[in-house]
């Protein structure tokens, strides 16, 4: 879905951190929103942040009490985005389903099997599913519940939605964190052996990358099975218990994962050899492996991280493929029959799920994001 | 940990060669046949314009002559010990024990994300060397031998943190850690501002009296005069003159040496040529003012005005320019320089109106300049032209050369004097190619061909399409070498004198400012500090930080 | 001169080899290119490729694995799987082009909307685009083929809504570049109108690289397409569309593996010549 698109640097929406006391005034263009038409000359805006040296300690201390707060307030306005998006993405998808024809109609949605009903049958059902009111007060009614923990209840198997999806999700979640885990793996190890370095070692592995990120995840999954499976019997052909149920799902998802994750590894590894940090680490006798490891990967992962937060929708929709082709139980194989059978509260249910994965997922990348990279901090931006 | 006292020569180097391949698999030899040493207590330059491929020869010392590099020698002898067979691992365990590499710009020469204690005490596990607290203890030291003031501040922070001439010294005690006795310095003060610099040119003194050799590499032959005991002039991978310091800047014999020197600018020759190419022949414009001779009667005549000028950028009161008031009479320079956040750039854009001041009124010819609404300035906008620092990023990516050329003349071709028929524009366009000394061979390439200097030609000529009266140089020459420099600067002065141009040149650099400017305006800190005349601002400055700035030009004549 | 000759190992240098060109063009892309003009003949004319009858069974020939008489082998029909492939290619490339025409586009339109409007409008817009971004391009399109039908027209416009959100950021992204590069003051300065400049110097450079954009979007369009097709919400059988072709060939894994191999083999290959080809048109359009 995203192979040619570059990262978002995850943090954009990072409210300006720490600058608010460290920087002298004639600094001031520095926290000027930042763009690229800054002025030249403007020192960096952490240039200023150590003011030159008889700075005593408790700045010091002050300023590591404004990153703290700063990085709450940054969360706290991260988490408000969060819900915000899911909000949107729930009224999206509620208004959007009662767009399908039929979708409040009873025969549909309990499924008669053409069994004529009569009217106060279908009057009693529609109270029942509370179709009876119109649809700015049932998407009251479905927001109230939701504040409370209430996913509502599916039409058709008349459980609770949370009840549905629970074990579901964790089979999900099993499925999309291992593939994540192999695919970071494979990205890695791919880079660190084959990204800047000769020719003859270099070129296969960004052709092997190009190739696994255009491979059809449910292609991938039936080739994998008749060589892995029916052909060698190293891993069952469906179901499966323990880990070597999973090799073969979470390979068919994190192969084209890892391609895409790659390619991005390999081309800011590759641009953080060519730095002149790279070049004064070397020449302060670091051996190859060390410059890679130590200087060199950390770069590299930086977009890779990224990448990881906005892929959460891509694995979700692959798993959705994986879990039908291995026959696995997850909520892409509900969210498929739900669909079909247009259980509203089921589908919606799903769609919080998502949604509330991908915004706890990218929190957790911001994160991690300041974690390795401590200028975003800094810069706030 | 002490510096090893090793007496011989650290460095002995005999017919270097470097040789490097590229892409399509040829060969490009970028030094031929070079020797030089470094002693102890000493200073050997290595002097050179780009391409001259004076980094690469220092770099080849520690065997990190670069991707694809070739390196071969008659005697490559490294503290006594021959280097030409050395092994990976003999090369790791001599780089940053015995020779230590400082590069320019800490900013990017300290990896951003690891604290500088973990880059520094990295010299150290490298070697295997002391046990973590030694160690702890040692890059403390070595912090302090670089000249910060309490070490234990630094050590946690990243480069990104630290202000230039902090993270410059960060950057020579990583180089120090392990205790080298021979250091490369390539370009080690080149991004620094004026005052930072010479602190740093002093921190290189004391470490050459302590008995470290240096071999310093510069574009620079101010700090090359001020620190080297020999130098070695390289242009094209070849030496072109050697010898002492003294010699070799005061009695330059090659005719490339004296080019070089006579490119610098400086006081004692201001006005006269920096260059050797002859002066354009440019036409004066029909009706062109008369030149500043004539401008006797300052306020009758001023081109740019500004009065109390301000910038604040946030709601938190910091401000970026607070009352700047100057007259700019006609045909004259107005110089305006300062180190980094200074506010210059920021004036730069207030002057091209890509920015409105809070407070104040920039006016031009008494006309209202600042206070025009965008719309109301369109019809009078080619009045005041730009050119920035990096012509390059000016310039719409899609466009070459003529196109550059010929959007500027089709923007302004309804105006009065504007040329509307395709054909007289295309001759206008070519006419200003050779205006600013361009071959008209070079109308169809894209600028990404080009090289630094022929872009600024081309920034220029695109200023000029506009019929201007006014031109803002935001540093114009800063990226460019010192011989291109100098063109570039002649040109301007050429064009000034054909066309009655008047200009607000911004620059870091005094000397090019003192070169330049009929007048000179002093920041810092966003605040006007002195203006005056260029002589009396810059050869009897009254406020203390302007005679701070001018003391720190480090000159090419060795003082007597 | 005699003087030993020491390579830097420990350098990343390389004594390359030469890179294998044909007219300038890699031999990479030049492979690409060869197979997207396949792919073109075969969704244009196929009878030039290939000269059976895609919908012909055969029962007798069921099943017959690859050979002389049938490179790619036949499935449970006995129906020629190259000849199938070859006319298939039509409407893989038709979704793929025309779901990305509608990505592309919605991606132009939120994109520039959000990119080079006011910040409030950017506000919103932003918000819109991330909302878009969070729904899986899968559940994107099972939802909207549940309220259109299954078939092709719903399979395009499902696709190309799925994706809209990706080009909408990749487009917001260059608009934003480019509205914050030096050369747009630079054209300010010269004396255009706000007017003039947005269109005369930010549209087109915005706009440029969206032939890159698209070019990469028909092979994801394609694999996307094919996947939705394999689980039974796009072209139904017997039609020669290859994702469909896939999912039937799932049920004969186990005896006849080459009715899933050689479909799945041509959607790669359609999505990575796409790739390279796009590719190596944004280092063309990039000056690099």
């Amino acid at each position: 879905m995203t192979q040619s698109s570059p990262p978002r640097a995850s943090g954009s929406e990072a409210v300006p951190a720490g600058t608010e006391t460290s920087v002298p005034a004639f600094a001031a263009p520095a926290s000027e929103p930042a763009h690229a038409s800054e002025p030249a000359d403007a020192a960096p805006p952490a240039a200023a942040a150590l003011p030159s040296p008889p700075a005593a300690d408790p700045r010091a201390r002050a300023d590591r009490r404004d990153d703290t707060r700063a990085f709450l307030t940054f969360l706290a306005l991260r988490i408000l985005a969060g819900l915000g998006v899911v909000l949107v993405a729930v009224s999206l998808g509620f208004f959007l389903l009662r767009l399908v024809p039929g979708a409040d109609s009873v025969q549909t949605l309990i499924g008669a099997n053409g069994r004529a009903l009569t009217n106060e049958q279908i009057a009693a059902v529609r109270a029942d599913l509370g179709l009876d009111h119109s649809l700015i007060v049932q998407y009251g009614i479905y927001l109230g519940k939701l504040v409370t923990g209430d996913l509502g209840t599916s039409y058709l198997q008349r459980q609770p939605v949370s009840l549905i999806l629970g074990p579901q999700i964790l089979s999900t979640l099993q499925l999309a964190g291992t593939a994540l885990g192999f695919a970071w793996i494979l990205a890695t190890v791919s880079t660190l052996l084959t990204a800047g370095r000769r020719r003859l070692i270099e070129t296969p592995g960004r052709v092997v990358e190009i190739i696994a990120a255009s491979l059809p995840q449910f292609w991938l999954g039936l080739m994998l099975l008749l060589v892995f499976a029916i052909g060698w019997h190293w891993f069952p052909v469906s179901g499966g218990t323990g880990f070597s149920g999973i090799v073969l799902p979470a390979l068919t998802l994190a192969i084209p994962l890892a391609g895409l994750i790659g390619q991005l590894t390999r081309e800011s590894f590759t641009e953080a050899l060519d730095q002149p940090f790279v070049l004064s680490a070397r020449a302060r006798g670091l051996s190859d492996l060390s410059v890679r490891f130590r200087h060199a990967l950390r770069h590299a992962l930086i977009p890779a991280l990224a990448f990881s937060g906005q892929s959460i929708g891509w694995l979700l929709g692959g798993t959705l493929v994986v879990e039908e082709i291995f026959a696995r139980p997850g909520i892409g194989r509900v969210i498929f029959a739900a669909v079909n059978s247009r259980d509203l509260p089921l589908v919606l249910g799903v769609v919080i799920v998502v949604a509330v994965g991908y915004v706890l997922v990218s929190i957790i990348v911001d994160i991690l994001y300041r974690i390795i990279d401590p200028r975003i901090g800094v810069n706030g931006a | 940990m002490t510096t090893r006292e090793y007496t011989g020569p650290l460095a002995e180097v005999e017919g270097l060669r470097v040789e490097f391949e590229r892409a399509d698999g040829s060969r490009i030899t970028a030094v031929h046949d070079l020797g030089f040493s470094v002693e102890p207590g000493k200073i050997t330059a290595l002097v050179g314009e780009s391409g001259s491929g004076k980094s690469v020869s220092a770099r080849s010392l520690i065997g990190l002559a670069g991707q694809g590099a070739r390196v071969g020698a008659e005697r490559l002898d490294v503290l006594g010990r021959d280097a030409r067979a050395f092994t990976d691992r003999q090369w790791r365990s001599i780089r940053g024990r015995e020779v230590g590499l400082i590069l320019q710009d800490a900013l990017t020469s300290l990896d951003p994300l690891r604290p500088i204690g973990r880059e520094i005490s990295g010299a150290l596990t490298a070697h295997r060397w002391g046990t973590r607290d030694t160690r702890r203890a040692r890059v403390l030291d070595a912090l302090a031998e670089a000249g910060l003031d309490q070490p234990e501040r630094y050590v946690r922070a990243r480069s990104g943190e630290l202000s230039g001439g902090q993270r410059q010294r960060a950057l020579i005690a990583q180089a120090l850690a392990a205790g080298p006795q021979l250091l490369i310095a390539d370009e080690p003060t080149t991004a620094l501002d004026m005052t930072v610099q010479a602190q740093i040119l002093d921190l290189f003194e004391r470490l050459r009296d302590r008995g470290h050799g240096i071999l310093l590499i510069s574009h620079d032959l101010g700090v090359v005069g001020r620190l080297a005991d020999t130098v070695l002039v390289l242009g094209e991978g070849r030496v072109v003159e050697s010898g002492s310091a003294r010699e070799v800047l005061t009695a330059p014999r090659a005719e490339y040496t004296r080019a070089l020197l006579r490119a610098i600018p400086d006081p004692s020759r201001r006005g006269q040529r920096l260059s050797a190419a002859p002066p354009l022949a440019i036409e004066g414009r029909a009706g062109a003012p008369v030149p500043a001779s004539t401008a006797g009667d300052v306020t009758a005549d001023t081109a740019v005005s500004a009065r109390g000028v301000g910038r604040t950028y946030t709601a938190r009161g910091g401000f970026a320019l607070a009352d700047i008031s100057f007259d700019v009479p006609r045909g004259t320079t107005l110089g305006i320089v300062g180190e980094s956040g200074s506010g210059k750039s920021t004036l730069a854009r207030l002057l091209g109106a890509l920015d409105t001041p809070n407070t104040g009124e920039i006016t031009v010819f008494g006309e209202p300049w600042s206070a025009l609404s965008n719309r109301e300035r369109v019809p009078v906008r080619h009045r005041v032209q730009v050119v920035y620092q990096d012509p390059l990023s000016s310039f719409d990516p899609r466009h070459r050369v003529i196109t550059i050329l010929l959007d500027a003349l089709r923007v302004n071709a309804d105006r009065p004097g504007g040329i509307t028929d395709r054909a007289a524009q295309r001759a206008r366009a070519l006419e200003l190619l050779t205006q600013v000394g361009l071959s008209t061979d070079l109308a169809d390439r894209h600028p990404l061909s080009l090289s630094g200097g022929q872009r600024q030609r081309v920034a220029i000529a695109r200023a000029l399409a506009c019929a201007p009266d006014v031109l803002i140089l935001d540093e114009p020459v800063s990226a460019l070498d010192v011989s291109v420099q100098a063109q570039v600067l002649d040109l301007l002065q050429d064009l000034q004198r054909a066309l009655g141009l008047t200009y607000l040149f911004i620059s870091h650099d005094l000397a090019v400012i003192h070169h330049v400017s009929d007048r000179v305006l002093v920041l810092r800190h966003g605040r006007a500090v002195e203006i005056g005349e260029a002589d009396q601002v810059l050869q009897h400055p009254e406020n203390a930080y302007t005679r701070e700035l001018v003391a720190a030009i480090p000159h090419p004549l060795p003082t007597p | 001169m005699t003087q030993t000759q020491y390579s830097l190992s420990s350098v990343r240098q390389d004594l390359r080899p030469r890179r294998v060109r044909l007219w300038g063009i890699p031999f990479g892309v030049a492979l690409a290119l060869a197979f997207a003009l396949f792919l073109l003949v075969a969704a244009v004319a196929p009878q030039i490729v290939a000269w059976g009858d895609p919908f012909a069974t055969d029962p007798a020939a069921a099943f017959s694995a690859p050979g002389a008489a049938h490179i790619f082998g036949t499935d449970h029909a006995g129906r020629d799987i190259y000849t199938r492939i070859v006319f298939g290619a039509q409407q893989s490339l038709l979704i793929g082009v025309a779901a990305t025409a509608i990505g592309v586009g919605g991606g132009l339109i939120l994109g520039l909307g959000s990119a080079l409007a006011p910040r409030a409008v950017d506000l919103v817009v932003g918000r819109l685009i991330e909302v878009l971004f969070v729904f899986p391009t899968v559940l994107i399109a099972l939802i909207l083929i549940s309220i259109l039908g299954s078939g092709i027209g719903p399979l395009i416009v499902a696709v190309g809504l799925g994706t809209v959100a990706d080009s909408a950021r990749l487009i917001r992204a260059q608009a934003l570049k480019v509205k914050h590069g030096e050369f747009v003051a630079a054209s300010r300065a010269l004396g255009r109108s706000s007017t003039a400049v947005l269109l005369q110097t930010i549209a087109p450079n915005v706009i440029r690289p969206i032939f890159v954009i698209a070019t990469l979007g028909v092979g994801q369009a394609i694999l996307w397409a094919s996947s939705l097709s394999f689980l039974g919400l796009g072209a139904a059988p017997p039609s020669p569309e290859w994702g469909t072709m896939l999912a039937d060939g799932r049920n004969y894994l186990q005896v006849a593996w080459w009715i899933s191999l050689f479909p799945g083999l041509f959607i790669t290959l359609s999505a990575l010549s796409l790739t390279i080809i796009g590719r190596f048109l944004q280092q063309r359009t990039e000056g690099r």
